[in-house]
């Protein structure tokens, strides 16, 4: 805990891993606009774990899609890496995310007809290097994962937790700047659950990298640096249970 | 485009061979109906040359009476007045063989002595062979080509009955024609070549002639010949000139290869119908797949290139089979053509079916190019995919299944009007084309429905699979 603070305390680069400004999203649906993210600011420093909490139907979920360049805001800017992405093509961003964003999400995370070594491979693949190097550094992030022999499996033989885990390992696999958990937990028992999230935090805090992670679970509250939820369309950031 | 997007790509083709064997099925189905139009098309082209080319020979010109009946001193006259020795009498109808059921044959009575020019099976060989006091002067006396005999279980020697107009008249078959090549043997399939008296006895034209062949001489120009010929002719009687545009079977012949290309067109319309179809239900399927493809950092550019590019291979393994299924489908089609054509025009016999190369390369050709143009906006749709799609059912779909009622009750309806036309007794030619037409269209408007039938049903088995093999 102590450690975790310090890291917070002291951002190792100037420049936020994430800025938005003004950030508003809303869906039409039936003829109504429904405002989900109105006019949201926010700031993450490189190396934080970012917790984001709130009710199902919140908004996390677009949160968290607005910032993996995966959808557009309405208006507002959104900077990652010094990136506006905003700005970007959709080609631009797609590229931006393959090269820059880990995913994990709460399911569906890995293709049913890859070997979970090729799971691996496909971000290495995607940006188009692919050598001996890259087979091994997969085989060392299955290993760190735990999950070593069962590099030529398919995912559907393996267990939720054990695929999840695969999807962490995968997210981190081209070392992104940033990578963004949607509900990695979700679909795990608590046990399970807490396994992928120490594996989350242990993995990214290694490598000095930025988690932004939503989560329903109370229980991750203990690894985060900070804590955000969505309330009304506006974020509110909670302070940090008083330190023990 | 990366090995792995494809071997994804292509495994999941494999886990799923219903669905894989129905996509393929669509485009083979495509291809078949165009290669085996176009192979029955050529056969009865084919069929069309032979018959009129063997029935006609070298003639360059006939004579035809008004109502198909000339005076039989016309041809005397030809010969003796204007010294025109490059003439053929022809006496011809139909008449139907009694122990087969009534296969319909053709019954030509020629001259032997004038036919030299005209038909060489008739003047060569065979009566050099048999005797021809025999075939001259025997009532019935009939030669039949070796295939024919066989087909219709005659000997030389033996007799057989024929059926003309109700009436059953005795023939016996005194020798055999002997084809120079497979083109004869194909025109001399159904023909009964008698001598012209007996033909004007059995066919009841005594006195009178169907036709006169003429050979133009050399040295004579067109303008010269119906100059000399036309004041002998009797009223109605025409000289016409076979090789042109005027023949009626060059005519009935372009007409009716022209109904058989739309047929194939709308063939391949039908085909690559179905190829969208199956292509569509391939990209909702893959959703979940491409919305993490997407999310991961595939472009739109690799997705369209990786939907089109399965659609190729499945193209490619249809196109096998739907060229070899084709083939087969050619082969029944032939005999339907030949028996419109028998029933609209005259006897053509097509006991072989002939396969032109190029119609195995156009049948590829555009089994892949419909696949391409088919998938392209499935293909386009799936790049439309985004990363928060992965577990919404798509739009496309939707979109899909709420044309199916409108274009099945269409469907439906084409196909009733199409098999009512079809089963119309005494049709006219563009009737029955029409019906033809409007049963395919209907077929394929009801293929939607089928293919989301059969999609369910492949679902299903495969979930069961699924659940039998378990985790
Ligand atoms: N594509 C869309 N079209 C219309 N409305 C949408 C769309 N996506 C999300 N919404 C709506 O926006 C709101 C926020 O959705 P979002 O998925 O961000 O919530 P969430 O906080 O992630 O919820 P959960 O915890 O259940 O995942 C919801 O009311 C949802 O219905
Ligand atoms: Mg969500």
């Amino acid at each position: 805990m102590i450690d975790t603070s310090a890291t917070a305390a002291l951002p190792t680069s100037p420049a936020p891993i994430i800025e938005l400004q003004a950030v508003s999203k809303s869906y039409r649906e039936a003829g109504r606009s429904h405002v989900v993210l109105d006019r949201i600011d926010l700031r993450v420093e490189r190396g934080e774990l970012v917790v984001l909490l709130g009710k199902s139907g919140s908004g996390k979920s677009t949160l968290l899609n607005l910032l993996a360049g995966i959808d557009h805001p309405d208006s507002g800017s959104v900077a990652v890496a010094g990136t506006e992405i905003t700005g970007l093509s959709e080609r631009e961003r797609t590229i931006f995310r393959r090269r820059h964003i880990g995913f994990v999400f709460q399911f569906f995370n890995l293709l049913p007809t890859l070997t979970v070594l090729e799971n691996l491979l496909l971000p290495l693949e995607l940006e188009g290097r692919i050598g001996g190097r890259d087979r091994n550094r997969c085989l060392e992030m299955l290993a760190a994962v735990g999950l070593a022999e069962r590099a030529a499996s398919f995912p559907d033989r393996l267990s939720g937790g054990e695929r999840q885990r695969i999807a962490v390992a995968r997210s981190l696999v081209h070392q992104p700047k940033l990578i963004v958990a949607d509900e990695p937990t979700g679909n795990l028992d608590v046990d399970t659950g807490r396994e992928v999230i120490e594996l989350l935090d242990r993995l990214t805090r290694q490598t000095g990298r930025t988690l932004f992670m939503a989560t329903h679970s109370r229980e991750v509250i203990g690894v985060a640096d900070r804590i955000i939820t969505i309330e009304h369309g506006g974020l509110v950031e909670l302070e940090r249970a008083e330190s023990p | 485009m990366t090995s792995l997007l494809w071997k994804a790509s292509f495994r999941h083709l494999l886990r799923h061979p219903w669905q894989l064997a129905l996509a393929v099925l669509g485009v083979a189905l495509g291809v078949a109906v165009v290669v085996g139009i176009d192979v029955a098309n050529g056969s009865a082209q084919r069929a069309f040359e032979l018959s009129s080319e063997a029935l006609s020979g070298r003639t360059t010109h006939q004579i035809v009476g008004s109502g198909g009946e000339l005076p039989e001193d016309l041809y005397r006259k030809l010969r003796a007045d204007l010294g025109l020795n490059l003439t053929a009498p022809v006496v011809e109808g139909h008449v139907g063989h009694v122990d087969s059921g009534g296969e319909v044959l053709l019954m030509l009575g020629v001259d032997p002595f004038a036919e030299a020019p005209f038909r060489d099976f008739v003047a060569t060989g065979p009566l050099t062979e048999v005797d021809l006091g025999r075939f001259l002067t025997l009532p019935g006396a009939t030669l039949l080509s070796p295939d024919t005999a066989e087909r219709l279980s005659v000997v030389p020697g033996e007799r057989f009955e024929v059926d003309i107009g109700g009436a059953i008249r005795s023939l016996e078959l005194v020798g055999s024609l002997q084809p120079s090549d497979e083109s004869q043997r194909a025109a001399l399939s159904d023909l009964v070549i008698v001598d012209i008296a007996t033909a004007q006895e059995v066919l009841g034209l005594t006195g009178r002639l169907s036709r006169i062949d003429l050979i133009r001489p050399p040295e004579m120009t067109e303008g010269e010949l119906t100059s000399l010929v036309e004041p002998l002719l009797p009223p109605g009687a025409e000289l016409m000139a076979i090789r042109s545009d005027s023949s009626t079977v060059e005519q009935m012949t372009r007409a009716f290869r022209l109904n058989l290309q739309a047929l194939s067109l709308l063939a391949l319309l039908c085909g690559g119908f179905l190829i969208y179809n199956t292509m569509t239900f391939a990209v909702v399927q893959r959703r979940p797949l491409l919305a993490i493809l997407r999310a991961l950092g595939t472009t739109r550019r690799q997705v369209f290139r990786l939907m089109l590019g399965e659609a190729l291979l499945i193209g490619i393994v249809g196109t096998i089979v739907g060229e070899l299924a084709g083939l087969l489908l050619g082969q029944s089609l032939t005999e339907r053509v030949t028996q419109t054509i028998n029933d609209l025009y005259f006897v053509v016999n097509v006991r072989q079916v002939s396969v032109a190369p190029w119609t195995l390369v156009k049948g590829g050709i555009l089994g892949l190019a419909a696949t391409a143009a088919a998938a392209i906006t499935p293909s386009l749709e799936a790049t439309n995919t985004e990363p928060r799609e992965a577990l919404v059912r798509s739009e496309l779909e939707a979109r899909v299944h709420r044309a199916i009622p409108l274009l099945s009750r269409l469907g439906a309806l084409l196909l009733a009007t199409g098999g009512a036309l079809l089963a119309l007794p005494g049709k006219s030619l563009w009737l029955g084309f029409f019906g033809l037409f409007a049963v395919l269209v209907g077929f394929s408007l009801l293929t939607p429905l089928f293919t989301k039938a059969l999609m369910a049903a492949a679902f299903e088995l495969e979930a069961a699979h699924t659940a039998a093999v378990g985790d």
